[in-house]
């Protein structure tokens, strides 16, 4: 009967695993450019009569617009519809980012705030030239789905390097408002409506662990 | 006595499977397009038995009438019954507001049925389920199309839609695993009904009737575990007790 307990092992898992999501979700309600992302529950592969249970694992984004919010700082910018800013880290990769709250350095370069450059040309950085905030392209994938998450808001997009930006492509693209802010796609109601079913479907698959447990203990006691 | 070890062993397998189903059931209680399965259990074939008497009509085949041995599993009833659609605003989530399957590819060239419109773009667009098997469409000059592409937007590729399979009344599918059936050579018709768009079925399990059957299997396994106690009592008895000084 081991494996019965396997089974509600599995739910046990898969519904840690959504509540994990849920938390980080409720936990970034107010981090700027939060995109949350989705558990999935999938029925696991069963070989003719024998049952095995479910899996759950994140496997898509929810990369829904988040609001504006005005903030009046010069170099705060917020993409309305599609597309994310583009920057690259300290070892020269390329990665996206919904947030963009951006500064100038000494160096008349626009980064984030924690000085990685923001691209603000097709070609590559611009060091020192007067740019209008129009002019600072998007960039984006073919598909969003295939976006790595590297945690802290940022994306990466892949090997390839097949980047569509927003100076060919305007019309799939969103535009930039300077002085706003884009705020979490996180939703406190369903987060919290999620919260209470995946408890449920938890304490449900402990009990037919427990219920299992008693089946158990009932034919150990067959023999005194 | 021993007759009866026998079939209570048997009934404690079938329980065993039955809890097996049940949990199977409720860790799925949040699986979107999951259908729930119950056991059907029967009792087995009755043989008719005979012993030879010996005393004065030595040989003599006498019949003693029928017995059951014990009862076994039947089979499984899969419940098609529809679960909740939840909106979800992903535009690759679809339902069936109807009857009807998705009609899936699989990999070794097999078709497959799924009430699961859980579906997303892999990495060269295509249209797929959440294990990456591509799912079947229709063009409008009813030519059957398989993978269908989609664009980052949420749209798929003009006039195309998804082939919904439907089957006769009473067909019973094999499941496959990951939501999925299958049927054998039948091919099943298609169907004209719509998907729809932005919605996801949920789960059809219903939870309040798996505790109960929880409740049942226990307290069954209970009993036969009880009268399993009492047997071996009762041989324990003749075997040791009997004619004893």
């Amino acid at each position: 009967m081991n494996h019965i307990l396997g089974i509600g092992r599995s739910g046990l898992n898969a519904n840690q695993k959504k509540m994990d999501a849920v938390s980080d979700h409720i936990a970034n309600v107010s981090t700027e450019g939060y995109k949350k992302k989705e558990v999935q529950f999938r029925e696991l592969l069963s070989n003719e009569e024998q049952s095995v249970g479910v899996k759950s694992g994140v496997l898509k984004a929810d990369y829904t617009q988040g609001a504006l919010r005005a903030t009046g700082y010069q170099w705060d910018m917020a993409i309305e519809g599609q597309g994310f800013f583009a920057l690259t880290d300290e070892n020269g990769n390329v990665f996206f980012t919904r947030n963009g709250a951006f500064q100038l350095s000494n160096d008349g370069i626009l980064t984030d705030h924690e000085g990685n450059p923001l691209i603000t040309n097709v070609q590559g950085i611009i060091q020192g030239e007067d740019f209008s905030v129009e002019d600072i392209p998007l960039f984006s994938v073919d598909n969003l789905q295939s976006l790595i998450h590297l945690g802290k808001g940022r994306y990466f997009p892949g090997e390839d390097g097949n980047l569509i930006n927003s100076i060919e492509n305007p019309d799939a693209f969103g535009k930039i408002q300077a002085g706003f802010l884009e705020e979490s796609n996180a939703d406190l109601t369903t987060a919290f409506t999620e919260m209470i079913t995946t408890q449920r479907a938890y304490t449900l698959n402990s009990r037919t662990i427990q219920s299992t447990d008693d089946l158990m203990r009932l034919v150990n006691e067959m023999k005194r | 006595m021993i007759k009866s070890f026998n079939t209570l062993n048997k009934s404690m397998n079938v329980l065993q499977k039955k809890q097996e189903t049940i949990s199977h059931n409720v860790a799925n209680v949040n699986t979107p397009g999951f259908k729930y399965q119950d056991v059907i259990q029967r009792t087995q074939e009755s043989h008719d038995l005979v012993n030879f008497t010996a005393g004065r009509e030595r040989n003599l085949r006498r019949p003693l009438g029928e017995w059951v041995f014990g009862n076994e599993i039947e089979g499984y009833h899969t419940s098609l019954q529809a679960g909740n659609f939840v909106k979800t605003d992903d535009p690759f989530d679809y339902v069936i507001a109807g009857e009807g399957f998705f009609t899936i590819q699989l990999p070794d060239g097999g078709t497959a049925y799924s009430r699961s419109g859980n579906f997303s773009l892999d990495q060269e667009n295509r249209l797929v389920t959440m294990e990456g098997y591509p799912v079947i469409g229709i063009t409008g000059g009813g030519q059957t199309i398989s993978p269908i592409y989609g664009d980052s937007q949420g749209n798929l590729e003009a006039n195309v839609n998804l082939l919904i399979t439907g089957f006769p009344e009473g067909t019973e599918l094999e499941r496959f695993g990951e939501t999925l059936f299958l049927n054998g050579e039948n091919q099943g018709f298609q169907v004209e009904t719509e998907a729809v768009k932005g919605y996801l079925e949920m789960s059809n399990v219903a939870i309040s009737d798996e505790m109960v059957k929880l409740i049942q299997v226990a307290r069954e396994f209970e009993a036969n575990q009880k009268a399993l106690m009492t047997s071996d009592e009762t041989l324990n008895k003749a075997v040791n007790e009997i004619g004893r000084v």
